[in-house]
């Protein structure tokens, strides 16, 4: 059977001139009657907390809800590098339209033109807006904006505040927000998770929500929905994402019709640092840029155990180097990860458990003097010494590559709305602008275009044709989500397995990461979704969650959402199988060249590939969005 | 909390009391240093030290300030124990366990809640014993004075009192080390060029006031007089 | 490693907490606090009991969701870090491990080692913030603002909101936390036009959250994961006098 094919609702006229003209076919609200809708913002990271103040500045009423204890924790916090935009202020020939080719060349050309080119577009005004709010970028001298260089760009675009720009970011958004709790038109709910959508007639009405203080289920209904809740990276469970990122918010979308959009684009970062145990957490990303002074090997002996400083030259396998001679150590993140993965695989790893490989200075302080090192890695040096007490500058770092951002999300149209009508999905929850791989610094830019500029005045021009009526959550179809709601977190704690539920979200990062991670083959992904199959059987059966539901319980918590993590698990692993061509961050084995390069398939996958939920024991129906590209014209990427 | 319900500011606002402890204590250091001045009179002999007291106390502009002193004393005090007792309702359950590492740490077991309502209790002894101790009069250069050399030099003969007034005015000094640099960073005066020089200048005055005050009991008692 | 935990259960707020010890074996050097926790827990689950409940979130140092006082000091032992940043090499093998949950009658315990820090979101709300609407922004370059300002205006920025300063306070005060953002505001051309409103609500908020007086011991900047200096402090003090005796701010 053909899918279906879904139109993205991208206005007519010039590139150029599509955000303008539209802004200016949209419907509007009269600010006197913008105080009778009511919006509902799931996520206070970039996207909601910046969403959520604007349309509050604007006059909606608006209510909000995030998972920790206060809005300025969501995960947005922890981005390190920077924020891109064309302003071009370091006169090294930047424009607009260079941001659009790199952000479109980088996703490998499975993302869509007309939005890509908006974000470069709205991405100067983000700038403006973030000084403006007194985020502290760094400054020259002169008292100008400063701007450094970032992965996959020849130009210097890149915004910073030190190494923490994303905590600036976000706390520049959360302070609007805040200044708008103040004015008394936002109401924040912290502590609280979104467990349910609720969607009559194909419309989004509003959420239903548990307090994770007291297990209380609440109500809530609105004009419109914006999700805004993040990625997944999680469902690998080792990831440089916080504890409790989750994809429970979209998912639970997606089983109430949302189309979920190319679930397995997941991109890797190589230069993580790496396991030391079985018991280990979490996995801490360090700046790519420290490909750019060290090299990477592993002993050319896998039997060879000696202390990496005693490993004379002769035995060291330079890999990277070996296999691309021209790009070496710096080839793009998904080369790299897949190299380092495969020399761990094949048992040349180093460290406690063989999941690692060094990343030696060795050289560069050799030819550069450790002064120099250390004024450009100093403080990364010192992170990874507080972290595994080793010294950089005497023995070589030890890298291994980690999940951290998912291109992939919930389908939205030009005007970030889902399939469902009022439902909105923002920032690294929807799957709109970076296609197949993200290049850096762009996260925080997507995040905050589609808060402050974009989702502002789309949502408007859903809700100017929405009766203002009076919201009511006691509604039958709010009372049935809710009841539906509460059986279910209720059957978790009178489950009487024996498993703890983080073992068993262990065990599906083992399974996701091996064979959905950044290597996929056809037959491997068979095996995959299989053992899936199997762990939502043991998942029925054996998870273990004590305690009360009616009660702060963190292990019912991640009940629900390592539920949510093996469903989504078996849908990532459809899509790569369906998905028969590499692209961006989606490696297919069999797609190959005999040097090892990915072939991307533009006759057969140049689309977006949409997932429609048919029910618990159905398999999941396949729509298209076919991808055109009048303005740029696809080509290969290669680094040898 | 709207702006018509609560004032936008308060002169019970913590940092306002904070710096009315300051202006108050700078004040009381500022006396300090003249009492000083004074006491270091006594080691020049009686006729010196009682005529320099006759002159105080007869002088109407340092009776005038001897009320502004009782005024200073009063807020410092009063405003004082008003932040004991806040800043004991902010934490009502303690630490099992407390390790203490800046400033705190010195002052961990004589910190400015405990000098402070000792020194109080002190001065108000200290006025009792002295100021209002016994009166005797002597006669010099034909003006009948009081002769505070004597009732001074009486009260130092004991131990027990020397080792009292001892005991205070180390207990001063350790308030004023704190309080002294504590007062300049309460007005904001703080500048990472010079907050050094005022950490320093609060120890040697610290200093100036434990040896300055404590020599002279010192003096007495091993029988200068 | 082998190590005593003697850790703070409390059901609930208004119920009475005590200590529980629990006694491990077998630990890495190279495993986390949290990571201790989160295994120690794991037994718990195992036999069905109730596990040790903490915050905790990006495991990096940066969301400031983590707490906890251990022997005695805020994020345990080390400077410029939070307690997911503390490794079980930095304690004695055989060492008994107090932990307890952040103490200040304006962060009331929730449950075992959680508090409640939303005292903090009330004081940003009260003015910690330009009032500026989204668009309502000239190009970003027409704002010039002297590096050495910038610098430290971030090193105020960089705070985390953790609530270490206020735990490690004698006196519960929160001076450090409303200070960095005070100060962050204050040294930048954007945040002039209400920097007297500003430290006047934020100081005003505070007070009426409970936090105690600042005896100026510097404790706050002892144990501050991001090393905030007390001369912040000093800054908003400055400010808070001045607003008072010569702005035009009236209630």
């Amino acid at each position: 059977m053909e899918p279906n094919t879904i139109d993205p609702k991208i206005p007519d006229g010039d590139l150029h001139e599509k955000w303008d003209k539209h802004r200016f076919d949209l419907k509007l609200v009269s600010p006197a009657n913008r105080p009778r809708y009511k919006i509902i913002v799931v996520g206070t990271g970039l996207a909601g907390a910046s969403a959520a103040a604007t349309l509050s500045e604007l006059g909606y009423q608006v209510e909000i809800f995030c998972i920790q204890d206060s809005p300025r924790r969501a995960h947005s916090i922890a981005a390190q590098g920077g924020i891109n935009a064309a302003k071009n202020y370091p006169n090294d020939g930047d424009t607009v339209w260079r941001l659009f080719y790199d952000t479109l060349k980088g996703g490998d050309f499975r993302a869509r033109e007309a939005n890509v080119y908006r974000l470069a577009q709205v991405a100067n005004n983000i700038i403006d807006q973030c000084v403006a709010q007194g985020v502290p970028f760094a400054r020259e001298y002169g008292g100008y904006l400063a701007n450094r260089s970032f992965g996959g760009a020849q130009v210097s675009r890149t915004f910073y505040a030190r190494g923490q720009t994303g905590q600036q970011l976000l706390l520049g958004a959360y302070s609007a927000l805040m200044k708008e709790v103040n004015r008394g038109n936002v109401q924040i709910h912290t502590r609280s998770e979104m467990v349910d959508l609720v969607v009559e007639d194909g419309i989004a009405k509003g959420i239903i929500v548990r307090n994770l203080l007291s297990g209380e289920f609440t109500r809530h209904a609105a004009h419109c929905v914006i999700l805004a809740t993040g990625g997944y990276s999680n469902v690998f469970h080792l990831s440089t994402n916080a504890m409790v990122s989750n994809c429970s918010a979209i998912y639970r979308a997606y089983k109430k019709g949302a189309f979920f959009a190319n679930p397995s684009f997941t991109q890797i970062h190589p230069t993580c640092v790496p396991r030391s145990g079985h018991y280990q957490s979490k996995l801490t990303l360090m700046s790519e840029s420290l490909r750019n002074d060290g090299r990477v090997w592993v002993p050319t002996d896998s039997e060879d155990h000696r202390s990496a400083e005693d490993i004379p030259e002769s035995d060291r396998d330079y890999f990277l180097e070996r296999q691309y001679p021209s790009f070496g150590n710096l080839v793009p993140r998904d080369v790299a990860s897949r190299a380092v993965k495969n020399i761990c695989d094949a048992g040349r790893g180093v460290g406690p458990v063989g999941q690692s490989v060094y990343l030696d200075f060795g050289t560069a302080i050799e030819n550069q003097g450790s002064q120099v090192i250390e004024e450009k890695y100093g403080n990364l040096f010192q992170m990874y010494e507080e972290i595994t007490s080793d010294d950089p500058y005497r023995t070589p770092m030890r890298i291994y590559p980690a999940s951290h951002y998912t291109m992939g999300g919930l389908w939205v149209d030009y005007n970030l709305m889902s399939n469902i009508a009022g439902l909105f999905v923002i920032g690294e929850a929807n799957f709109s602008d970076h296609g197949a791989n993200r290049l850096g610094a762009s996260a925080l830019m997507q995040g905050l275009a589609d808060g402050y500029f974009i989702v502002p005045s789309t949502v408007a021009d859903y809700l100017a044709v929405q009766p203002a009526i009076d919201l009511d959550p006691d509604r039958a179809s709010f009372r049935a989500d809710e009841h539906k709601a509460r059986g279910c977190y209720a059957d978790f704690v009178t489950g009487k397995g024996k498993i703890p539920v983080d073992d068993l979200h262990h065990e599906l990062g083992a399974i996701m990461w091996d064979r959905v991670g950044m290597s996929r083959s056809a037959q491997g992904l068979e095996v995959a979704i299989k053992q899936i199959r199997q762990l939502r059987g043991k998942y029925r059966h054996s998870a273990c969650v004590p305690g009360d539901a009616n009660d702060l319980n963190e292990q019912l918590e991640k009940a629900g959402r390592i539920a949510d993590f093996i469903d989504l698990g078996e849908l990532m692993a459809l899509d790569a199988r369906s998905r028969e061509e590499s692209c961006g961050a989606h490696f297919r084995e069999e797609h190959q060249s005999s040097q090892h390069e990915p072939i991307r398939d533009d006759t057969h996958f140049q689309h977006v590939a949409l997932w429609e939920y048919r029910g618990e024991n159905e398999l999941p129906e396949k729509h298209l969005e076919e991808l055109e590209f009048k303005w740029l014209k696809p080509e290969t990427r290669s680094y040898r | 909390m709207s702006e018509a319900t609560s004032e936008l500011y308060s002169w019970r606002a913590s940092i306002i009391k904070k710096q009315l402890m300051a202006l108050t204590g700078l004040m009381m250091c500022g006396f300090l240093l003249v009492h000083l001045a004074g006491n270091l009179l006594l080691l020049k002999g009686s006729d010196v030290f009682n005529q320099f007291a006759y002159l105080m106390v007869n002088n109407p502009i340092i009776i005038g300030l001897e009320w502004l002193l009782l005024l200073v004393f009063l807020m410092h005090t009063t405003i004082g124990f008003r932040l004991i007792l806040e800043n004991q309702r902010a934490r009502t359950k303690a630490y099992a366990v407390r390790s203490t590492v800046a400033r705190g740490s010195k002052f961990a077991f004589i910190s400015m809640s405990v000098t402070g309502p000792l020194m109080m209790v002190f001065i108000i002894v200290h006025l009792f014993d002295l100021k209002f101790g016994s009166e005797y009069l002597v006669v010099q250069s034909d003006l009948e004075v009081r002769d505070l050399y004597r009732t001074v030099v009486e009260f130092y003969s004991s131990e027990v009192n020397v080792a009292i007034y001892i005991a205070a005015m180390c207990a001063t000094a350790l308030h004023v080390q704190h309080g002294f640099w504590s007062a300049f960073q309460t007005f904001g005066l703080s500048h990472a060029r010079y907050n050094r020089l005022v950490e320093l200048s609060s120890d040697v005055f610290a200093l100036v006031i434990l040896i300055g005050f404590g020599m002279i009991p010192i003096y007495f008692l091993l029988g200068y007089s | 490693m082998r190590f005593t935990l003697r850790i703070w259960r409390q059901a609930q707020q208004e119920t009475t907490g005590r200590f529980v010890d629990f006694a491990v074996e077998d630990i890495p050097a190279e495993m986390s606090l949290l990571e201790l926790l989160d295994s120690i827990n794991r037994g718990l689950i195992l036999e069905s009991a109730d596990p040790v409940a903490f915050d905790h979130d990006c495991r990096e140092g940066i969301c400031g969701m983590c707490s906890l006082v251990i022997n005695g000091r805020p994020h345990g032992p080390g400077a410029g870090t939070t307690t997911c940043q503390l490794y079980m090499r930095s304690f004695a093998d055989g060492e008994t491990i107090v932990v307890e949950p952040f103490r200040a009658d304006a962060f009331p315990v929730v449950k075992d080692l959680i508090v409640d820090r939303s005292a903090f979101d009330r004081i940003i709300a009260a003015g910690g913030y330009v009032t500026v609407t989204t668009g309502q922004t000239p190009e970003a370059n027409d704002i010039l603002v002297a590096k050495e300002n910038a610098e430290e205006a971030m090193d105020a920025a960089a705070c985390i909101g953790c609530g270490a300063c206020v735990a490690a306070c004698k006196n519960a005060s929160a001076m450090l936390f409303v200070a960095a953002k005070v100060s962050h505001l204050s040294l930048l051309p954007q945040g002039q036009p209400e920097k007297s409103r500003r430290v006047l609500t934020m100081v005003r908020e505070m007070d009426q959250s409970g936090f105690g007086n600042c005896s100026n011991e510097a404790e706050c900047e002892a144990v501050c994961p991001k090393e905030i200096s007390i001369g912040h402090i000093a800054r908003m003090n400055r400010q808070y006098l001045f607003a008072m005796l010569l702005s035009g701010e009236r209630s």
